[in-house]
């Protein structure tokens, strides 16, 4: 996460990394990792493991939280989620990737069809919504979706 | 029982905490990020990948 840290920072969203460990143990991290250099984020110390079952991403047996991550706005929503057993790590980019449509459909209306990035099409708003049911083939294309 | 929290309201919490960035040891709760976007990213332990 570090690595795209800095962009969550320049699009304005808060991010909030959580472990089991103490908060001595998130210190000692950041000062002997390498890949945690210039890490800018808030760590928080969830030693019972009472936050991260409250978003049921706790493992009892292993005392230890798995890979969750959530996305919420200014209203206290979720709107998105992801969970990994531990072995593997998050696509970051994915992430960046939601966290940038989901600020783009809070700032325009608009719908962001698969595989949106920035820069391209969304769907249009206040469009007749029957008139677009069965017929999206006819706003955006499956070649401008996979592009 | 549904289980997805994607829609619904995040769960509210208080932690200890490390903030790098001043060095300091801190505590952080949900009241913190009320009016933000903002994200929780968990991770099985430190010395491992965040």
């Amino acid at each position: 996460m570090n690595a795209v840290s800095h962009k969550f920072k320049k699009l304005g969203v808060e991010l909030l990394v959580v472990s089991c460990d103490s908060k001595f143990s998130h210190k000692r991290f950041v000062e002997t990792e390498p890949l945690m250099e210039d890490f800018a984020q808030m760590m928080g110390a969830d030693g019972n493991g009472k936050v991260a079952s409250a978003f049921g991403v706790y493992l009892e047996e292993e005392g230890v939280a798995i890979r969750g991550r959530f996305l919420i706005n200014p209203e206290g929503t979720v709107l998105a989620q992801e969970v990994l057993t531990p072995p593997v790590g998050r696509n970051v980019n994915e992430f960046l990737r939601q966290v940038e449509a989901f600020l783009h459909v809070a700032a325009t209306g608009e719908v962001c069809p698969a595989n949106w990035r920035p820069g391209k099409k969304t769907l249009p708003v206040h469009t007749d919504a029957e008139k677009m049911t069965g017929r999206v083939g006819d706003y955006i294309t499956l070649e401008e979706i996979q592009s | 029982m549904s289980t997805t929290l994607v829609t619904r309201q995040a769960p509210e919490f208080k932690l200890d905490a490390y903030d790098p960035v001043s060095g300091k040891y801190t505590t952080v709760s949900s009241e913190d990020y009320k009016g933000k976007w903002w994200t929780i990213c968990f991770y099985p332990g430190d010395f491992t990948f965040v």
